[in-house]
């Protein structure tokens, strides 16, 4: 081969060779990237349903009785018929409720009363009574919240009753007593109850609320539970 | 070269406009329509794997479709396109495959057994996208 020739070919190999340094590079930063990104999600998965996680709202800040929250004198009653396999009730407990809490139900304005809506199929019906349980012995509050962080889709046997036995184990409820009273489905009379008061009063779907009454549908945010509730209170 | 490129550009129109609804549906109150069905993109979005740390994975779907879209912009408007971009496009649409992988065979198979159709019709815009870009590197090192 001529020296020209060879120094044409080099000339055309070079980028070439430049090019698929470009490439390794890029492939391998785009599966370090993506094999991070798995990770990253794995991580913050398990991170939500670490007993650490799902115990740092569990704990309500204002008095309980039985699905009840709150000072009884206090001038605002918000009614939450919710299901426990619901996205936007979960949504509504995770997010606005703890708002809800801080401002206006641990400084006596607003109580807060959960009312059983279980909708959604047999594990909505399952949880339903496996929080009643827990509310035999003072701990609905924070068994909802933990319902709330375990759930992963419908039907998914997340709230299986052996599942909801194991939350009941990991909050430390009497454990005989909790079986007991959901192996007995001694609760379903009160859910019942709350379904057909539920649908005599309009609700068909959840969550719905009635803020002293006025009914208002879906998760709202807690600027409209703001608006709603400091209307009341003014005219208290 | 540039039909591909149209393709691509055309492509990440789709995946922005579907990595765009799903952000709003996460981020606001807008209802969700769900093709074929709502019940189990509802399960998956609301599902603890639709976010990593607080940031919901549509929005991060749609940062992705944005860079894309630029980058394809950017070699179309270009007579030679540079091959760091069309590598770039290729990068990018690799994580998104991978991940987009991740989600559909272990997260929505094995671990929610529900599958959203909005996220299938991503992953299978973002296989596309890779595929494409791929030739086009592969037509600029010489081993097409």
């Amino acid at each position: 081969m001529s020296r020209i020739a060879k120094r044409k070919k080099n000339r055309l190999s070079q980028p070439r060779e430049r090019r698929r340094r470009w490439l390794f590079l890029a492939t391998g930063a785009a599966l370090a990237v993506a094999f991070g990104m798995v990770a990253l999600s794995w991580l913050s998965s398990r991170a939500a349903t670490s007993p650490a996680a799902s115990l740092v709202s569990l704990t309500p800040s204002a008095p309980t009785q039985g699905t009840e929250q709150g000072y009884p004198p206090a001038p605002v009653v918000i009614e939450n018929y919710s299901d426990f396999q619901c996205r936007f009730c979960g949504l509504f407990a995770r997010e606005t409720l703890p708002l809800l809490e801080k401002e206006f139900i641990a400084t006596g304005k607003v109580r807060m009363v959960f009312r059983q809506f279980p909708i959604l199929g047999d594990e909505s019906l399952w949880a339903a009574e496996a929080a009643e349980s827990a509310a035999e012995q003072g701990k609905f509050w924070e068994y909802h919240s933990l319902l709330y962080s375990r759930f992963v889709g419908q039907q998914r046997g997340a709230f299986v009753p052996e599942r909801l036995k194991s939350y009941a184990r990991e909050l430390r409820l009497n454990e005989n007593q909790f079986n007991l009273s959901l192996d007995s489905g001694k609760t379903r009379g009160k859910i019942q109850d709350d379904l057909s008061q539920g649908r005599a009063r309009g609700v068909a779907g959840t969550p719905t609320f009635f803020v002293n009454g006025t009914k208002m549908n879906g998760a709202r945010s807690i600027e409209d539970f703001r608006r709603v509730i400091q209307a009341l209170l003014k005219e208290k | 070269m540039r039909k591909r490129l149209l393709a691509v550009l055309a492509l990440s129109g789709l995946g922005i406009g579907i990595s765009g609804y799903l952000s709003l549906v996460d981020l606001t109150t807008v209802p969700l329509y769900c093709p074929g069905g709502s019940a189990g993109c509802t399960e998956v979005l609301s599902s603890m794997y639709a976010r990593i740390g607080g940031v919901p994975i549509a929005a991060l779907g749609l940062t992705m479709y944005l860079g894309l879209f630029g980058m394809a912009l950017v070699c179309l408007r270009s007579a030679d396109p540079a091959f760091s971009s069309l590598a770039g496009i290729f990068a990018l649409s690799l994580v998104g495959v991978i991940f987009s992988g991740y989600l559909t065979f272990f997260v929505e198979a094995v671990i929610l057994r529900q599958f959203c159709n909005w996220c299938l019709v991503s992953a299978g815009t973002v296989t596309a996208i890779a595929s494409l870009s791929f030739s086009l590197v592969r037509s600029l090192t010489g081993q097409s």
